[in-house]
């Protein structure tokens, strides 16, 4: 956590510490009251979110979720860095607000199940995967109603901004707690800038198909 | 494609994804090789963490031991004094950069029952007797015993240190059953939830 930062990238060189960066974010860390906000942030967008969902799409949401549970399992080893897919962009795009309780579940299996992150920290953390989502949703929302180029970039910018907003809000978490903010974020964000790339055109490519093949999920209304 | 034609074409890729995956995430362990006490810091999968900071504490919270991991993941360092003494058992964490942090507890029993620290005299008198060769003298069989004693739990330590390894590594695994398991929890709850959507919606 500490990162001693000399020099422009520190003293063991900035691969010592990229490619053991990722977002979730260990117990043992974060102090009380980062916690305690994280999760009542968490509850507050999970309600919400529960509220939106409607039946109808509760199946693409079920979907999603086991996605994003899973493809904490595909390692990018782009670089230096070795780290992990989030698709929080394309349940952003996909799901609004919906992608609280769908980050939130998903979270909890991969804590349980893979031991990342933990119990404790679970709220922090899917505020911190699933507000990024959420905004944009609402930014990129009007450009994926249309067909053709403009949905494309849209959703590759779903995928790279909410990883990219991910990142800055887990560095200023952990700032919260501990330190300097634009050392951790600039690691962070460096780190990650290979899975902003890739989340970019998995999103754009997901929308393409699922705009041939489900269209009605587009379409929805947050 | 109709919906069910897409579900399966969804989880039929991610099963393609994760074929053989680790999870991630630093973890570390410590055991007592001889006077010192080694300290392995790891990913999850065995991925050696070079460069974590180690903390050894005590109960409370007192620092005994800080030091920086090798490029294998390794620390060594003798067993504290104070730990000898008091007999506390030493809270071991690891750290390797943000959000990574682990921790292990090796207690006061596991480095106490090492027989070297405790019997440091016959040790020494051991080594002394060797040269001499006076063979069918008693205290010397007794002294061999003890000498004996320490290069079994040595070699021990030392065979046991991959099967530990292993050990570790294959609970750090993710199978095949723990994400079909987080899959079927998924569908599970979002069966739960339309349960409840559809007797809203039917009022």
């Amino acid at each position: 956590m500490k990162l001693r930062l000399q020099g422009p990238f520190g003293k063991h060189g900035v691969t010592k510490y990229l490619f053991v960066i990722h977002m979730h974010i260990s117990e043992g860390i974060l102090s009380a009251p980062v916690l305690t906000g994280g999760a009542i942030l968490t509850t507050i967008g999970t309600a919400l979110g529960l509220k939106k969902l409607d039946y109808d799409r509760l199946m693409t949401t079920a979907i999603l979720t086991a996605g994003f549970f899973v493809a904490s399992l595909v390692h990018v080893p782009l670089g230096p860095a070795n780290v992990h897919l989030l698709l929080n962009g394309l349940i952003g795009v996909t799901l609004g607000w919906a992608g609280f309780p769908a980050i939130l579940v998903g979270l909890l299996m991969q804590a349980v199940f893979f031991q990342y992150g933990g119990i404790v920290v679970l709220g922090i953390n899917t505020f911190n995967l699933a507000f990024p989502a959420v905004c944009s949703f609402y930014l990129l929302r009007p450009f994926l109603a249309v067909s053709g180029r403009k949905r494309a970039v849209a959703a590759w910018l779903g995928g790279f901004l909410s990883v990219l907003f991910a990142a800055v809000l887990t560095a200023f978490s952990l700032t919260l707690t501990d330190r300097g903010f634009m050392g951790t974020a600039l690691l962070l964000v460096i780190g990650y800038l290979p899975v902003m790339i890739i989340e970019g055109f998995i999103t754009m490519f997901t929308v393409a198909f699922l705009s041939k093949v489900q269209p009605e999920i587009l379409s929805f209304k947050g | 494609m109709s919906t069910p034609r897409f579900v399966s074409f969804v989880l039929i890729c991610s099963f393609f994804f994760v074929a053989e995956a680790y999870s991630h995430g630093v973890r570390v362990f410590a055991w007592v090789e001889g006077e010192s006490i080694q300290v392995e810091a790891a990913f999850r999968g065995g991925r050696p963490a070079g460069n974590a900071k180690i903390t050894v504490k005590t109960g409370d919270g007192r620092i005994l031991v800080r030091g920086l991991t090798d490029d294998h993941g390794l620390f060594r360092f003798p067993v504290p004094e104070e730990a000898k003494r008091a007999e506390i058992d030493l809270e071991i964490i690891a750290d390797s950069g943000p959000g990574h942090r682990a921790r292990w507890l090796l207690e006061a029993s596991d480095y106490l029952k090492s027989p070297i620290i405790s019997d440091s005299i016959p040790i020494d008198s051991g080594k002394k007797t060797e040269p001499g060769r006076e063979e069918g003298h008693h205290p010397e069989n007794e002294i061999n015993e003890q000498t004996l004693r320490r290069i079994i739990t040595e070699e021990l330590d030392h065979k046991l240190d991959p099967i530990r390894r292993q050990l570790q590594k294959n609970r750090d695994r993710v199978g095949i059953r723990d994400i079909t398991g987080g899959i079927g929890w998924i569908l599970g709850l979002a069966g739960i939830a339309a349960l409840i959507k559809i007797r809203k919606k039917e009022k």
